[in-house]
């Protein structure tokens, strides 16, 4: 069986530049994955901001001492609506957003103390509603931080980032939870 | 919880002590009298012939060796053959000859016991399947209120006659086809078939049971190939709330994508093997070149003009539930708003009565459908062959109905789609 060296030549020569191109292309799918995947958790953010008026406002009526909560959590939301909508100011968007959940948190709490507010069947809907957008968000944040670990592994791992030096591909950070949920729970809090 | 789950059993006895056990009693002398049926038809047209072909081999060797005999040898010789083909007819229907006398039993025990076990479980309707109700599907219209709609928006009379056809080929389903179709849990199959079906309402939770199995069947004649592509229970679960995209989850290598890959590599294979079987040549090459650069283009060409979604895989995080499961889905934040770490550590740990290897199921609307990959013949109450003082077949059916309220409690199904700690 006699093979012909220059087809060989010619094989050898597609498959290299097909792998090169593939890996390219891979980079680039996988960088263009973690912008979507932002783009998904902005799109579940908007959703919560939205939702945020309408129990801000049943809030006010009720928790007069949590007035200064409730204006927090209000600055905060305007702050993140005049961000502007792209990919550069991920990291502001990010920590506003644990902001945010985190003084919701602790509104949440607050609404404990007043029953009249708890049972209020339009509070109830609007929680229940936000709790059902923080579900989504908790979704899209693991899509995100999934995006991110697959462009990481790209970056760093020989030989895919060469290409991504070579492109100016970096890695980004996850998205991780605030510092108020990494904290323990103590259950005396709550019983006082 | 468990108070709850104490009484159902507690009643379950009762009902069972006090409703099904006289019913029983009555159909013990009819059992006892089919299965001396059977066991005389099955000495007749199995063991009889046996022993013939057994005595008929040993005359036919004892004879051939006897010159003096000229003809006894060669009718002990047909004599052998006539009885190996008869017997060789009896064991290919021989699965029909059985489920004739045990299905006309456990369907006639079922009509008349099974509606008094379930009223312990609530609101649950059984169907069971048998020749009799073939024949009312050949008979099912749809309701002339809605073929007179249908023609009033001035819709084709091909499509009405296909929109029969299908509610035809449907009506006999607790499980309709189209939302089988729909799950996108089973893909290459164009016969079905089912046994027991059940229908009711758990805590608030619309649920569906269907013992399927489902066959791939092309060609006829010699040329007939029949591939089992599903046996096992279908559980329909239906909510409030409504889904977008669809997700699928599935044991590795269940799914149609994996198959598909392996289709892919073996019609390749088999193209490389084939043409290079007798020898090397350029033009070989090329010719090989051209087919998978065919092949490829065409198979992105229709994935492209699909009218399916595409479902992409999910990556999760947990290495445990990945190892053993795929999950698909058109929309990568949905998928993790289903799939949860709470549900893929309950999915995971999920053990039914179902006695089940492979598990798959799919979010799509308002449904959860899962899909138990499982040999075991469920959902008897008894058999031919026990007599009906043993509690061990109701027992059985005890788990087997309760797993199924309990996969409800367990993925808590009840309160909300997702599934969270």
């Amino acid at each position: 069986m006699h093979i012909d060296g220059q087809i060989i030549q010619i094989i050898v020569g597609v498959i290299v530049v097909a792998w090169l191109y593939q890996t390219y292309v891979s980079l680039i799918k996988k960088k263009n994955k973690v912008q979507e995947a932002f783009a998904a958790v902005d799109v579940q953010l908007k959703k919560r901001y939205d939702l945020l008026p309408n129990i801000l406002t049943m809030a006010k009526k009720f928790m007069e001492h949590e007035k200064s909560l409730i204006e927090e959590v209000t600055s905060l939301r305007t702050q993140y609506t005049n961000l502007a909508n792209n990919f550069d100011n991920i990291d502001e968007k990010i920590s506003l957003s644990n902001k945010i959940a985190e003084k919701m948190g602790s509104l949440n709490v607050a609404v404990e103390n007043y029953p009249q507010l708890k049972s209020d069947e339009t509070m109830i809907m609007a929680m229940q509603s936000y709790n059902d957008v923080e579900e989504h968000i908790a979704a899209a944040r693991r899509f995100y931080n999934s995006a991110v670990n697959d462009l990481k592994n790209a970056v760093e791992i020989f030989p895919s980032s060469i290409f991504a030096s070579l492109c100016n591909i970096k890695a980004v950070d996850f998205f991780k939870i605030n510092e108020a949920e990494r904290k323990p729970v103590n259950a005396s809090d709550f019983l006082k | 919880m468990q108070t709850k789950k104490r009484n159902i059993a507690l009643e379950y006895c009762n009902a069972y002590k006090e409703k099904v056990r006289p019913i029983f009693r009555q159909f013990e002398p009819y059992r006892q009298k089919l299965f001396e049926e059977y066991k005389k038809q099955l000495r007749l047209r199995y063991w009889l012939p046996g022993v013939i072909f057994v005595i008929s081999i040993i005359l036919f060797i004892t004879y051939i060796n006897n010159y003096d005999d000229d003809y006894s040898y060669i009718i002990s010789a047909l004599t052998a053959i006539a009885s190996f083909l008869y017997l060789l007819y009896g064991l290919c229907i021989f699965p029909k000859f059985k489920s004739k006398y045990s299905h006309k039993f456990t369907n006639t025990l079922k009509s008349n016991a099974l509606p008094k076990l379930l009223q312990v479980f609530g609101d649950i309707k059984w169907v069971g399947h048998d020749a009799s109700q073939e024949s009312e599907i050949s008979s099912y219209q749809l309701p002339e209120n809605v073929l007179e709609e249908l023609k009033k928006e001035n819709i084709d009379d091909e499509i009405i006659n296909e929109i029969l056809d299908d509610s035809k080929k449907s009506a006999k389903y607790t499980i309709k086809d189209s939302e089988l179709d729909k799950s996108g849990l089973f893909v290459n199959y164009n016969t079905r078939y089912t046994d027991d079906e059940f229908s009711g309402t758990y805590k608030d939770v619309h649920f569906k049971i269907s013992e399927t199995k489902m066959y791939d069947i092309h060609g006829s004649g010699k040329n007939r190939t029949c591939i089992c592509a599903f046996e096992g229970v279908i559980l329909s679960f239906h909510f409030n709330k409504q889904i977008n995209a669809r997700t699928v989850v599935a044991t590795k290598g269940d799914f149609t994508k994996k198959n598909q890959a392996l289709c892919n590599t073996l019609i390749y294979g088999g193209c490389f093997i084939n043409l290079f079987k007798d020898g090397y040549s350029h033009t070989k090459l090329i010719t090989l070149c051209i087919i998978f650069l065919g092949i490829y283009l065409v198979s992105k060409f229709l994935e492209k003009t699909s009218s399916e979604e595409a479902l992409e895989e999910v990556m999760l995080e947990d290495p445990r539930f990945s190892n053993r499961f795929n999950v698909y889905s058109s929309d990568q934040v949905e998928a993790r708003y289903l799939v949860t770490p709470a549900f893929m550590k309950k999915f995971y740990n999920l053990k039914t009565a179902f006695g089940a290897k492979k598990l798959k199921c799919s979010f799509i609307g308002n449904t959860l459908m899962i899909a138990i990959t499982t040999k075991k013949n469920l959902f008897e109450i008894g058999s031919l062959n026990t007599s009906l003082d043993n509690q061990q077949s109701i027992k059985e059916f005890y788990n087997e109905l309760s797993s199924v309220f309990r996969i409800i409690d367990y993925l808590k199904l009840n309160e909300k789609l997702c599934i969270s700690d």
